[in-house]
């Protein structure tokens, strides 16, 4: 509808695809430099964005912690997600990433199965407690993984844009930071 | 059919419910054999199996229980109340103002500051919306239909309200699917919050046998039978308003439950309304709990929410109670 309005009443419009990984970010920032007449200002971020990807892999952590994107299990990133792109960049590997499964059901009962290094929590979001963040308060999860959740931002992770590689690099910073596992179920 | 012995039908019921509950604890989204777990419960020491059937299945077997039972136990009482087989908490506008008072709760995070604020303020909806529909409704069982679909309507908006005033697509989007109905990822701690009032708002429908058994011979015969109406109204909206409000605030919106279990156990009881009380309870709750297991054994990647299932499975039943009132309607 309001694409409809803006073609109605003449106003400019670029359209731009959702970006699910950082080559889809790279195509969307360059787009929209060559569409508002900034290419250089798009190639320096996405110059920046390189680089802090290109760090993080070239000093990759000594184990690659296994890891969930898990607050509450009803619908959990899995592959073709930025966030599992972001948790990649990052070192990690998303244990939610199964074939054909993009968003899906990761119960505790899977997630106590999996047994993940950590959890990463993005159901913090400003403004008052949401109904996701109840769900991801079950009380075993608490007592499992009580000071191994990495809270995150899930707007940048659900949102791709140069930006997010920082995201990546939070997430590598906070990983190396976890205390060390005690004995596992 | 001819009524069973008067023992045979709850009895029956409860190995139903016993059968139920106890593949609901060997069956889940992780398949873990039964001698795992078994041993697993054994063992003293911290295990994946015993944490499995102690944290995750059992409580999940006992909440769906109490809410099965508070939706069977309260379609009995509404069907036999109104005199009138259509009756269950959903048609009424209970469990919708029961949903919208856990929603305000939580989405608004008063669970937060004060932890009994979900199951309160979803048994305050539930009241609330059932008082709504009693006032508006009284008069003849029809007006009370109506009123209970105005009431539910009523209940429905206020909840498209709140989604289209949420900050954010995200918090539209996980109120709309809590509003689908799950016993998943629920703990000790949600049956610590909804057991209590849940157990008052149970035992309070029980005892309401013999003003059933009265109202069936019509109100006025009730009447002379010593039957005060307006208290057994208030008791029957209570009883409902506790048990289904609670119920909702932890697991969502389930529906038809109410509706199926009474018609199930009818046949076998004869129509003596307070000989479906017992029964209903317990089918409701074995019904509840198969439904559970559906849900987690019907191989999606996403969860197929249990209200989803129970309306999936519910809603040809209603069809067919329709057509078979019609045959036999005068």
């Amino acid at each position: 509808m309001t694409r409809k309005l803006a073609k109605r009443v003449g106003a400019r419009l670029i359209e731009i695809d959702s970006a699910d990984d950082f080559a889809d970010i790279r195509r969307i920032v360059r787009q929209m430099g060559d569409d508002v007449g900034e290419p250089a200002r798009a190639a320096e971020l996405i110059r920046h964005m390189d680089a802090e990807l290109a760090d993080l892999a070239a000093h990759p952590p000594k184990r690659r912690l296994r890891v969930v994107a898990w607050s509450g299990g009803a619908s959990v990133p899995g592959q073709h997600t930025l966030t599992n792109e972001i948790i990649t960049a990052a070192g990690a590997v998303n244990i939610a990433a199964q074939p054909g499964r993009n968003y899906s059901t990761f119960d505790v009962e899977e997630l106590l199965v999996a047994d993940p290094d950590a959890l990463l929590y993005g159901g913090v979001r400003e403004g008052p407690p949401s109904l996701r963040s109840e769900q991801g308060q079950h009380r075993i999860v608490r007592e499992l993984y009580g000071n191994r959740r990495i809270t995150y931002n899930e707007a940048a992770h659900e949102c791709g844009l140069p930006q997010s590689a920082d995201s990546a690099v939070a997430l590598r910073r906070a990983l190396d930071a976890l205390p060390p596992r005690g004995p596992t179920l | 059919v001819k009524p069973a012995p008067r023992f045979v039908v709850p009895l029956l019921s409860l190995a139903a419910l016993v059968l139920a509950a106890v593949a609901s604890l060997f069956l889940g989204r992780v398949q873990v054999s039964p001698a795992d777990l078994f041993h697993g419960v054994m063992n003293p020491h911290l295990n994946l199996a015993g944490l499995v059937v102690t944290e995750l299945r059992l409580p999940r077997a006992i909440l769906a229980i109490l809410v099965g039972a508070s939706l069977g136990l309260s379609g009995a009482v509404l069907q036999g109340l109104l005199r009138n087989p259509l009756a269950e908490p959903g048609l009424l506008g209970v469990s919708s103002g029961a949903a919208l008072g856990a929603v305000i709760s939580i989405y608004f995070g008063l669970a937060h500051n004060f932890g009994l604020a979900t199951p309160l303020l979803g048994m305050v909806g539930a009241i609330g919306a059932g008082a709504l529909t009693f006032a508006f409704g009284r008069g003849s069982t029809l007006t009370l239909i109506l009123a209970g679909a105005a009431v539910s309507g009523l209940m429905g908006a206020f909840l498209a309200m709140a989604l289209n005033f949420a900050p954010s697509p995200y918090a539209a989007y996980e109120m709309s699917i809590w509003m689908l109905g799950s016993l998943s990822d629920r703990s000790w701690d949600h049956i610590l919050l909804a057991a209590p009032f849940i157990g008052v708002g149970l035992v309070i429908l029980a005892t309401m046998g013999r003003a059933m058994d009265a109202l069936a011979l019509g109100e006025a015969q009730a009447l002379s039978l010593g039957i005060h109406l307006d208290r057994t109204r208030v008791l029957a909206l209570l009883g409902v308003g506790l048990a289904v409000g609670a119920a909702t605030s932890v697991t969502g919106s389930i529906g038809f439950i109410g509706l199926v279990a009474p018609h199930l156990v009818r046949p076998f009881v004869g129509h003596q309304p307070s000989r479906t009380l017992l029964p209903s309870a317990l089918i409701g709750a074995a019904l509840l709990l198969i439904a559970d297991i559906g849900t987690r054994i019907i191989p999606t990647s996403s969860e197929l929410r249990l209200g989803v299932l129970t309306s999936l499975l519910g809603a040809p039943f209603f069809f067919w109670l329709v057509v078979r009132l019609r045959k036999t309607a005068p």
